[in-house]
């Protein structure tokens, strides 16, 4: 943070205000207008290698490809089901791109409406025409526990830096966790561990922008006593369930050696946290929100428009599978 | 014109104790509504306004979709009790024609290309009505829209200005308003000055309108830090 | 909007196991009630107002007294007429429009149990000396919803007609019998409650969440005696006559509650004038 090219600032700006007035490239949230950069949203002011920045506070999922969302079967067709992925942009999913073999009108047969699924964005065009796909291993309909949702922008928090708050829920709360980039948050083990694990993410969600929340949600989730004290039997089965299901898809996201990090020493993680200040949530966002291009992600995004930007990421797509992404 | 009432004092002040220049107190909150994706409560000398934004979400019927943008559709209504004579639930003409310049006036500065074939929905609720409750609900809607995350060029600020007994005034109250010889709302962009809605009925002179305009404008900046204030009062920390 | 309406079966399910054990997605006992916080008077213009908030659900009432016509055959008594607005603002399942069967259905309701209970005196809201009546219009506004519109709107309406003050002195003005302005006289608090059944459970204040997997719904509201003054049973689904039993017995328990946090609120304060400017 020392570094000129990489600050993070807990300077609020509204939309509208000047962020920079030579010097910088606008980033994320923000515009040109004459030769000044302002912001586009309400949120925290970052600046990351050159590129002026605003970490949101609130707004809508808009789906971008290659992100891992929870989404919910609206309706079943013939040839298709159209699914809800908590965006103004219902996104259909087509026989094609599930992982079994679907004849015309079986539709139902695979999954119905109401039924939750973990699924990838994989085409966003021009005019958010949005397709996901199950043709992907971590791909799978979900059974059992709770989803709730927050919002999209706290989806970095929820996380935390290379996934370290995520971990320590999932270690205090015995619960198996998945974050989708959409802002649902699906959450399953025992009733009363799911609610604590849904509390713990609701103070994350209300408590974002402040200082030391690692801390602060490690200190909420050890107090209440009912972890300690009928659960724990419980807690050996949840944890190999854990790790088929949260480091295989959830981690994925993260780069391979942290990702390790984070299974076998999610307290090591915590602390790189904690020196880290917490409105650093850009660069956080930036891993976690677009996986297939950690570090150049900043700059490529910052640069484009919207729609260049769309662009860049499906041909980024083409040309890489999507398990290669943790390779940087 | 009523003759009989004496809106301006022996002693260069309002009835109410205002200067010409000073604006009614305002106090904004946002945040306020837990379903809504933005919200914001405003109180302007005695109007109070609640804001709600739904958006952007997904537009029906499908026909209405824009390809190009999202469409932005405002609907100002009050409540039946906002007022001394009870008000039949329900759009007029007047709360039709509000709406849509208040809509107009916000669209201008909503990113919309960023988000097509979807709608962002600013509903604007006035509870008790006092005078100007267009300016305090398009700034209360501006904060609300801020709130819900819409990207957006700048805030939008309101205010009124006006004449009463021959005096150019500002943000006129409601005794002012109902005796008064003209009034002029408006709405800036504050952060360049241009305006994004305008509109005048009663009688001003080229040179009366001028003045009200600067003062309507000098005002906004004043509410400009208001609305600001009350959307980082929202993440401020503790 | 119709087709995002859909419920997750997980949620769907996570909240018919909780019940099963006894318990509900926000810690409450079935038979619990939100926290409820009433502010009267918060309306300048209003006769009458006051601002619920039943958990995450928050309304406004207010009540607005016009000189009108009596209903010809009862000529010697007031008008009361109730109407809900759901507002757009209030939720992303309400829509802009003429009023629906919801919003109907809603006012009703609330109208029964404030009518049915004679809560307002209305033999006192005649003009002596005329034709005419004093009318109550009574207006009903969620702005904020999460379920159980029902008791909130009980609540705000009989809690705002507590502070209404009859504006006689302005409405009778110039007329024969000139009177003096009045506090609306209230004789009795009826309060709702509402349950739903969720699964083979009833369970009392839903919120939007559980309203939304609900089956049967049912408001019973009773008064000060602990006697049933207007029941509606709504949404598709059934109960048992237990079920109904069961909701009677909470309505006048949880009923006694409400109306003491109702009492503790309600200073007998008049509200302020018009503004005077």
């Amino acid at each position: 943070m020392e570094n000129e090219k990489n600050v993070s600032t807990r300077v609020l700006v509204t939309p509208g205000e000047l962020l920079s007035e030579g010097g910088l490239k606008a980033g994320k949230n923000t515009y040109w207008q004459g030769n000044k950069i302002y912001a586009s949203q309400m949120g925290f002011k970052s600046i990351t290698a050159n590129y002026v920045n605003v970490t949101p506070l609130s707004g809508r999922y808009i789906p971008r490809p290659n992100d891992l969302v929870v989404g919910v079967i609206m309706s079943v067709n013939p040839t298709t089901w159209l699914v809800d992925i908590n965006s103004p942009y219902p996104a259909p999913l087509h026989v094609t791109e599930v992982p079994w073999r679907v004849d015309f009108g079986e539709t139902s047969r695979f999954l119905n409406t109401g039924d939750t699924i973990l699924a990838k964005v994989f085409i966003v065009d021009e005019i958010k025409r949005v397709q996901v796909t199950m043709k992907d291993h971590g791909s799978r309909r979900l059974t059992g526990g709770q989803i709730i949702e927050i919002s999209p922008t706290k989806v970095p928090r929820v996380i935390g830096k290379g996934g370290s708050m995520i971990s320590m829920i999932k270690q205090k709360t015995m619960c198996r966790l998945f974050v989708g980039q959409n802002g649902r948050i699906w959450i399953d083990g025992d009733p009363e561990n799911i609610r604590l694990a849904v509390n713990a993410v609701r103070f994350i969600e209300r408590e974002s922008h402040r200082f030391g929340l690692t801390e602060a949600v490690e200190k909420y989730l050890t107090k209440p006593p009912s972890l300690k004290e009928g659960d724990n039997q419980i807690a050996p089965e949840i944890k190999s369930l854990s790790g088929d299901v949260n480091e295989g898809k959830q981690l994925r996201e993260i780069a391979p050696e942290e990702e390790a990090t984070t299974m076998d020493e999610p307290e090591q993680d915590t602390k790189g946290e904690e020196k880290a200040p917490p409105d650093d949530a850009e660069g956080d966002a930036s891993q976690e929100e677009v996986p297939l291009t950690t570090e150049k992600s900043g700059e490529e995004e910052a640069e484009k428009s919207d729609e260049e930007d769309l662009e860049e990421q499906e041909k980024t797509i083409v040309e890489e599978p999507y398990e290669r992404i943790g390779d940087q | 014109m009523n003759k009989e009432v004496k809106l301006l004092r022996e002693d260069g002040l309002r009835l109410d104790g205002r200067r010409y220049d000073e604006l009614r107190p305002i106090k904004i909150e946002a945040g306020v509504l837990n379903r809504a994706d933005g919200s914001a409560y405003l109180e302007w000398g005695s109007n109070k306004v609640l804001a709600a934004i739904y958006g952007p979400r997904e537009l029906h019927p499908r026909h209405m979709q824009n390809s190009m943008k999202a469409i932005v559709r405002c609907k100002y209504s009050m409540a039946s009790f906002s007022v001394p004579d009870r008000k039949r639930p329900g759009p007029d003409r007047r709360s039709t024609e509000i709406s849509k310049v208040i809509g107009e006036a916000l669209e201008s500065v909503i990113f919309t290309e960023q988000f097509p074939r979807t709608v962002v929905d600013v509903f604007i609720e006035v509870f008790q009505a006092d005078a100007g409750t267009r300016v305090a609900g398009l700034t209360a809607a501006s904060v609300a829209l801020a709130d819900a995350g819409v990207p957006m060029k700048a805030l939008i600020t309101a205010c009124a200005a006006g004449k009463v007994e021959d005096t150019v005034v500002l943000d006129l109250g409601k005794l002012e308003d109902n005796a008064g010889q003209a009034d002029l709302p408006m709405a800036i962009i504050p952060t360049t000055g241009e305006i994004v809605l305008m509109q005048m009925d009663g009688h001003l002179t080229p040179a009366e309108f001028r003045k009200a305009r600067d003062m309507a404008v000098n005002a906004c900046y004043q509410i400009y830090e208001m609305q600001k204030d009350a959307l980082k009062r929202r993440y401020a920390a503790e | 909007m119709s087709e995002e309406n859909v419920i997750a079966e997980i949620k769907r399910d996570y909240i018919n196991n909780l019940i099963k054990r006894g318990k509900r997605i926000d810690g409450r006992k079935p038979d619990e009630i939100r926290d409820i916080s009433i502010t009267p008077n918060i309306i300048e213009t209003a006769e009458g107002s006051t601002r619920v908030k039943l958990g995450g659900t928050e309304l406004i009432a207010g009540i607005k007294i016009a000189l009108g016509e009596p209903y010809p055959d009862s000529k010697d008594k007031g008008v009361m007429i109730t109407t809900a607005e759901l507002i757009p603002l209030a939720s992303p399942d309400f829509e802009s429009g003429p009023p629906r069967p919801r919003a109907i259905e809603l006012a009703r309701v609330v109208d029964r149990g404030i009518r049915e209970s004679g809560a307002i005196d209305l033999k006192a809201l005649k003009v002596p000396g005329s034709d005419k009546v004093f009318v109550v219009f009574i207006d009903i506004y969620p702005v904020d919803m999460d379920g159980n519109l029902f008791d909130a709107a009980t609540i705000a309406v009989i809690s705002a007609l507590m502070n209404t003050r009859v504006p006689a002195a302005e409405l009778t003005a110039g007329s024969e019998t000139q009177m003096q302005d009045f506090q609306l006289p209230i004789k009795y608090y009826p309060i709702s409650i509402t349950g739903v059944k969720i699964g083979d459970t009833m369970v009392l204040d839903p919120t939007q969440e559980e309203e939304d997997i609900a089956g049967a719904r049912l408001t019973v509201t009773t008064d000060v005696d602990g006697n049933i003054r207007a029941m509606q049973k709504g949404r598709i689904g059934r109960l048992s006559v237990e079920d109904i039993d069961y909701m009677v017995e909470c309505s006048i328990e949880k009923g006694k509650e409400i109306r003491k946090l109702l009492m503790a609120e309600e200073k007998p304060s008049v509200p302020s004038q018009y503004p005077v400017l």
